[in-house]
């Protein structure tokens, strides 16, 4: 469970990328700019609250941003407090689980939080539950409501059209690795061809044979991210509906190949990781013994944080999108998202309404998108601009991949099912061939279950 | 002691309230018993009998049909294969660490009772820490022992002659990985079972012991002999207990997978919690915990047949 986005977002990505360089193609949009800006501070609608004095507003946040950018948070706090004489009570939360907490909290009457984050796979199945306030009236009073991603916008949207999740941030993963030791194996250019990428690994694999913790990829068995971006890469998919059926698709030879693309990073590059997931991967590069990793451009930050990593990394790292089977051609990214939205049974709507109207401003948006894909088309030149791995994440936001848009899904990941069969893989206690047809049946099995 | 009450009694209160005193003593007692027991019980076993047909919207706003379908989860539960192996697993994985924690904790009482006072008050001490630990802190410290990169126990398996454990990972067969866990669980059991058999082993009479090494019964004898058959309701509960304790294990388990466990590491409580909660399959889940019950309930009848037994040879 983790920031997605839907395709169409990554069409709006991609056609901004491309139209960020001429900044004259917002003419479309300023009617919606101009309304939200005639409209500053609500009183549109109703819906938002400023009157917050001696109150206090839960807001759960994903951990993401405590170790990407919890100074763009802090701001909005501020600015919030300023505005509304509220305070507010941040709650990191872990994805692990998440919806389970999600579940428990809305089906009760008491915790309940003013301002939840979901992934936008999750969104969906909360609004078909009605978990969320209806923000539809307060749209305008959303700063570049007119310029959302579309992909975020479009998760946050119930199928009637209601606007019920505000769209918060995207991010897409490259490979952020060390310049300094690819260089000194006599690796001078990033590899733009994944056979290059391998044969450069090969390189640098074999300055660093000396250290048997050395990880020229790190690679974790768990990420399933990356094993199914190998998977579209060879041009497979996880699954496919015929006549109303999904059938797992894993079998495909093309898919099959994309697995054992996967395989071999997992298990001839990476040291050490064949039982995990990828949440502590930053951690782990920080620590010096691995040469590259596949991560959400903001994870670079994370490597070279104070606290989490180190810092000494910073001038040595450098990213570029995961390379495909040809030149020109990337590996397809899965490009993540998150929505905010306000509880339906939150006793404070119109505040939890407020800190997201400030927390997605172009103020925060701003100063978000010095690490991940702003919410907003509008901002994507600022995103580029910041730093060279957001060209890198740019980049590889151009070819996505989504996961099979059903209700049925999110059991497919708290099942774990793609995290088992990869750990099965990298830990070769099964073939690709026996792991991709125990994944296809459970898929299948799940995603046609009722109810 | 009629003779002695009826004598005192007056003296307290009117003769004719007391039958109500008692009554009125426990009140708190199980008032406290039906709120945290009682109303979760009966709301796991309604659970288990319904069938939610209508998703999350219903679960959000209290509503929805929620029919009553008879046994029909516990059949679902009853055929699919995947429960049995879980529950053999569960059998095995708690059969293993109530055998190896009361034979642990068997020998460190016994150790307890022959070394001298200072030493006894330090592994009391010791042990005593150990139990307080949380199980979450516990669990961790002990995924990083067994790390397969960083982790003590690789380098110092490393280190003996013809053993290569480098880089090792004991989590990649699930046996290996169940085997580390039930090193965290055993060794969070020792100091109850340690220090509670110790306490045992004192109430052993001297005499008895004396009489038995007069009849020229060796160390293994006595022990056998004279120290076993007093502490056999005191081993009756604790075997029980532990078997509550361990057949229930899930934080360490948990803890270990990062909340991923994979296949192999579905215990019973595990395979209920992804079920039940990770699948927003609540009528299953609630089902598993029916079922989880049921099993223990035999344990308990030992249990209770036992606390029976000792309260009549008082």
């Amino acid at each position: 469970m983790r920031r997605r986005i839907v395709a169409l977002g990554v069409l709006a990505v991609a056609v901004a990328v491309t139209a960020s360089a001429c900044s004259s193609s917002k003419s479309s949009d300023k009617k919606t700019d101009s309304g939200s800006a005639a409209n500053p501070g609500g009183g549109g609608s109703g819906l938002l609250s400023t009157s917050g004095a001696g109150k206090t507003i839960d807001v759960w946040l994903q951990s993401d941003a405590q170790k990407g950018w919890p100074a763009v948070v802090d701001q909005a706090n501020q600015r919030f407090e300023q505005a509304t004489g509220a305070k507010v009570n941040v709650q990191w939360q872990q994805w692990e689980n998440y919806t389970g907490k999600l579940d428990s909290t809305f089906a009760g009457s008491s915790g309940i939080p003013d301002v939840v984050e979901l992934g936008n796979t999750q969104t969906a199945s909360y609004i078909a539950g009605g978990a969320f306030a209806d923000l539809s009236s307060a749209k305008n009073e959303f700063e570049n409501s007119g310029t959302w991603l579309k992909g975020l916008a479009d998760s946050g949207t119930s199928p009637d059209g209601k606007l019920q999740a505000i769209p918060y941030y995207a991010g897409s993963r490259v490979v952020i690795y060390r310049k300094d030791l690819w260089t000194k194996a006599g690796v001078t250019t990033a590899p733009t061809t994944l056979d290059e990428l391998f044969s450069d690994l090969d390189k640098v694999k074999a300055a660093n044979s000396k250290d048997p913790n050395f990880s020229s990829f790190y690679m974790p068995g768990k990420n399933w991210y990356a094993g199914m971006s190998f998977v579209y890469g060879a041009g497979g998919t996880i699954a496919t509906q015929q006549g109303g059926k999904w059938q797992g698709g894993l079998s495909t030879p093309q898919a099959q190949q994309g697995l054992q693309q996967w395989q071999r990073l997992a298990t001839d590059y990476s040291v050490g990781g064949a039982t995990k997931d990828e949440a502590d991967q930053d951690g782990i590069m920080a620590q010096g013994h691995v040469s590259a990793i596949l991560g959400n451009g903001w994870e670079l930050g994370s490597v070279i944080d104070k606290k989490t990593g180190n810092p000494a990394l910073a001038p040595k790292l450098a990213t570029f999108p995961l390379p495909g089977s040809a030149a020109g051609k990337y590996t397809p990214s899965f490009l993540g998202g998150s929505d905010l939205a306000v509880p339906d049974k939150s006793s404070d709507k119109g505040l939890g309404a407020e800190w997201i109207k400030i927390y997605t401003d172009t103020v925060s948006q701003t100063a978000l998108a010095k690490f991940a894909i702003p919410n907003t088309t509008s901002l994507l030149s600022v995103y580029e601009a910041q730093a060279q791995a957001n060209k890198s994440t740019g980049e590889a936001a151009k070819d996505t991949w989504f996961v099979p848009n059903t209700p049925n899904w999110a059991n497919v990941e708290s099942n774990n099912v793609l995290q088992n069969a990869l750990e099965s893989i990298a830990t070769k206690k099964s073939s690709v061939a026996d792991a991709a047809k125990s994944a296809d049946e459970q898929v299948a099995k799940t995603l046609n279950a009722s109810g | 002691m009629t003779a002695i009450e009826s004598r005192e009694a007056p003296s307290r209160r009117p003769r004719r309230r007391r039958p109500l005193l008692p009554y009125l003593l426990i009140l708190p007692c199980v008032a406290v018993l039906i709120t945290v027991a009682g109303w979760p019980l009966y709301k796991i076993i309604t659970l288990s009998l319904q069938k939610q047909e209508s998703g999350k919207y219903a679960l959000f706003h209290s509503q929805g049909t929620t029919p009553f379908v008879g046994l029909r989860n516990f059949g679902n539960v009853l055929t699919d294969s995947t429960f049995w192996s879980v529950l053999e697993r569960t059998v095995i994985f708690t059969g293993v660490n109530v055998v190896l924690s009361l034979l642990i904790g068997m020998g460190i009482a016994l150790l307890l009772n022959r070394v001298s006072r200072w030493a006894r008050i330090i592994l009391v001490m010791v042990l005593l820490f150990a139990w307080a630990i949380p199980t979450t802190v516990s669990s961790q410290v002990f995924y990083w022992l067994f790390s397969n990169q960083y982790g003590v126990v690789n380098h110092i398996l490393d280190a003996l002659p013809g053993v290569h454990m480098r880089g090792h990972d004991w989590f990649a067969d699930p046996h290996e990985g169940l085997a580390v866990v039930t090193a965290v669980v055993v060794w969070g059991a020792i100091p109850l079972l340690a220090i509670s058999l110790h306490a045992g082993i004192t109430q052993v009479p001297r005499d008895t012991l004396e009489a038995a090494r007069v009849d020229g019964a060796g160390p293994w004898q006595s022990f056998r002999s004279v120290t076993l058959p007093f502490l056999r309701p005191l081993i009756v509960i604790l075997t029980t207990l532990s078997v509550i304790w361990d057949f229930g294990v899930f934080n360490q388990i948990w803890f270990m997978r990062s909340g991923h466990p994979e296949p192999g590491y579905q215990t019973l409580g595990i395979y209920m919690y992804s079920q039940g909660v990770g699948s927003s399959h609540y009528n299953l889940g609630a089902t598993l915990g029916v079922l989880m019950m049921i099993c223990l309930l035999f344990v308990m009848i030992f249990y209770i047949r036992q606390l029976f037994r000792i309260g009549d040879a008082e």
